[in-house]
């Protein structure tokens, strides 16, 4: 990169110009704005102090992109929710940039000369998409901003500003726009978040030197009670711990913003001050603050804990019943998805349902803020959940902010914080709480088809392997009312192999009557026997309602685990002849299998294996139904 | 493991299928088992006294 040296016009100090290419530039040493003319530099006007809450200076180096850059300018904004900079970097192919450094939030953008058009800046609102090109963007922010100051070299004229309209377009990735309607035609400024550490940025404003030292303390305007600060540089709004009045913390002199009047004392359950480590990064609580919605009528008040982290910025902890969220603002705008009926979001491949729409309402704060943090602020608030994440956007006036929640649980917390005692015990289902049973279902029901397999195999297998061997048969004729035992032994058969069942079959032309059989089945060698007796009856006819009949001619009885010997029965039919069928004889057939395959213990452990799963299927979907019960979804007749 | 009751439970479900299969289910419910009938039985089957206690006897028609 060339440089080019000067004098300042106006008290003669040599000027070197980082960037060749630089309309603007100011001297440091009498802070005169100096503006490029054919050969000369004319003073325009006097650049004022500018507050440094940045690790970035004029000379800090860095790589985008694989290119090394050098910061030459700055041009400094403030806005009611704070401030920021445009860093003018320069690259070594004299091509220059932009870094723009908001609350640890950085994005590097090129201007976007003689690129697409913009709609005008009446035109512009949170959630109104804008295609640049063929890049889909959505309005995130509309920033009416005060030009606080410039510094360094600058690629145009930049010095006479007062209030600057921006719209700050956001997408469903990285990508980010700046609409800057200080000229006409805007200029429309494209480009990308980066994280600082991607940068790797040199010749900072020596990290840990003035912004990480001991906090500062200011005093309360309003009582005079001190009042640390935790991320000096970046608070905006802090709130004094005895009057709980908010003051502008952006100043050394505070400005008193807030007097809050109110004899509630709420201790957070995490104190100010505490550090603990969340994925890796240690983070420090700067700031707490409860929070309701009012839904028909009911109050639901959740808390919100502010943590801070100088190289990675800001995360929310929050928490309502005892369920807690880590959470995460967003860069990017989560897309819109395509659910018939219901609202969804998109964002990195995880769809989110809409959950709840509310007005959000803070109702008392303690610590700081690098916001305008104000005691009955009103935001809307649309949260979406895909357990465990949730994404919830907060809309106010002019911006539009997207957070990504990750439900962790209060035990973590603990741990990571360190505190004293046991985490509040979590009530209820909470919105993106994971379900434990979902993963489990899923599981169960695999293994349960597993089982219903094997089941099934086991008894084709049984079918075809079993024997039904027929080891007796023998006809017999009975004529009831015949005087005389009717009782009688068969010969003798052979039951073999290992103990199993045995099947009797009685088959009869028994017809508008009835034989009742007494049966008992004796094993010849060791007088053990079986006793049992089974009726056939049959009867049909006609009566006035058509034709009829009941019972059957044939019977079927199984005795189970029979061993293996030589058997016989005794069998004794009983029957009293129906009037008209005296001395009609009764034909039967006996029947006896061995090793007969049966289907009533498959059909019970059926039913016992699916028991386990249905019943964890429907804890799954009590689980379920009590969390969008609390939604704007909740089932008809729940609130 | 993922089901530590459950998966216990299936295999000893399959086991005591298998066990029933194996050795011979019965399914009428009904019968009494008799130890040491006498021999005579054969020769004299009326003297024989059944120890069947239950009776399905059917008193239908319609």
């Amino acid at each position: 990169m060339s440089t080019k040296r000067g004098f300042c016009p106006s008290c003669g100090a040599p000027v070197e110009f980082r960037f060749a290419a630089a309309i603007q530039t100011v001297c440091p040493f009498c802070r005169s704005i100096l503006i490029r003319t054919d050969v000369n530099w004319e003073k325009v006007g006097e650049a004022a102090e500018l507050a440094d809450h940045s690790l970035i200076q004029l000379g800090s180096e860095g790589k985008y992109d694989s290119r090394a850059f050098t910061v030459v300018g700055r041009i400094a904004y403030e806005w009611e929710q704070g401030g920021w900079n445009e860093w003018h970097i320069a690259f070594g192919d004299g091509r220059s940039g932009w870094l723009s450094d908001a609350q640890a939030e950085y994005a590097v953008t090129f201007h976007a000369a003689g690129g697409p058009a913009v709609p005008e800046a009446k035109e512009v609102y949170p959630g109104k998409r804008i295609a640049i090109g063929t890049l889909p963007l959505e309005v995130a922010t509309v920033t009416r901003a005060r030009y606080a100051g410039v510094e360094g070299d600058l690629p145009f004229e930049y010095w006479d500003k007062q209030e600057i309209v921006f719209a700050d377009l956001r997408s469903g990735s990285n990508h980010f726009a700046t609409i800057d309607y200080s000229e006409q035609p805007p200029m429309l400024f494209t480009g990308e978040f980066v994280e600082f550490a991607s940068l790797r940025m040199t010749n900072l404003r020596e990290a840990g030197s003035d912004l990480k030292q001991q906090p500062r303390a200011l005093n309360c305007p309003n009582c005079g009670s001190s009042v640390e600060l935790r991320a000096q540089g970046e608070t905006l709004t802090a709130v004094c711990p005895q009057c709980l009045s908010l003051m502008d913390a952006s100043s050394p002199i505070p400005k008193l913003l807030q007097k809050i009047n109110t004899q509630r004392r709420v201790t957070p359950a995490i104190p100010l001050g505490s550090t603990g480590a969340l994925d890796g990064v240690t983070y420090e609580v700067i700031g707490f603050q409860c929070r309701h919605i009012t839904v028909e009528g009911a109050k639901y008040e959740w808390r919100e804990f502010l943590l801070f982290n100088r190289d990675q910025g800001f995360r929310y902890l929050t928490e309502y019943d005892g369920h807690w969220n880590f959470c995460e603002p967003l860069k990017g705008i989560p897309e819109s998805g395509n659910t018939v009926g219901r609202p969804s979001r998109n964002w990195k491949g995880t769809h989110f349902r809409h959950f709840q729409r509310a007005m959000a309402e803070t109702n008392y704060v303690l610590g700081e803020f690098p916001w305008r943090v104000k005691v009955g602020e009103r935001a809307e608030v649309n949260d979406f959940v895909a357990p465990p994440l949730s994404l919830s956007a907060e809309k106010s006036e002019n911006e539009t902010t997207w957070t990504l929640g990750r439900y962790i649980t209060g035990a973590e917390i603990w741990k990571a914080f360190q505190l004293k005692e046991r985490p509040p015990r979590a009530y209820g289902v909470y919105s993106n709480q994971p379900s434990p049973y979902k993963d489990s279902v899923w599981s169960i029901w695999t293994v349960a088809l597993f089982f219903i397999f094997l089941l099934g195999a086991s008894s084709v297998l049984a079918h075809v392997w079993m024997t039904k061997q027929e080891v007796f048969r023998q006809a017999y004729t009975y004529t009831p009312g015949t005087p005389g035992d009717a009782s009688f032994v068969t010969s003798m058969f052979e039951l073999k192999g290992r103990p199993s069942n045995v099947e009797l079959d009685i088959e009869t032309d028994a017809l508008n009557n009835w034989v009742y059989f007494n049966l008992a089945l004796i094993n010849e060698q060791t007088g053990h026997g079986y006793d049992w007796g089974r009726e056939v009856s049959y009867y049909s006819g006609v009566d006035s309602d058509g034709g009829w009949s009941e019972g059957s001619t044939n019977d079927s009885s199984r005795i189970g685990h029979v061993p293996a010997g030589r058997y016989y029965l005794r069998v004794e039919p009983e029957s009293t002849p129906e009037p008209g069928q005296a001395g009609k004889p009764i034909r039967y057939t006996i029947r006896v299998r061995r090793d007969i395959p049966v289907n009533w213990p498959y059909v019970v452990a059926f039913f016992l294996l699916v028991l386990p799963p249905i019943v964890q299927t429907f804890r799954s979907l009590m689980f379920e139904s009590k969390r969008w019960q609390e939604s704007d979804y909740a089932p008809s007749g729940d609130d | 493991m993922r089901h530590p009751f459950y998966i216990p439970f299936g295999l000893l479900l399959l086991a005591g299928t298998g066990w029933v299969q194996y050795y011979g289910s019965g399914g009428t419910w009904s019968v009494s088992e008799v130890r040491d009938v006498p021999k005579t039985v054969r020769d004299n089957p009326g003297a024989y006294r059944s120890h069947y206690m239950g009776s399905s006897r059917y008193y239908g028609g319609k």
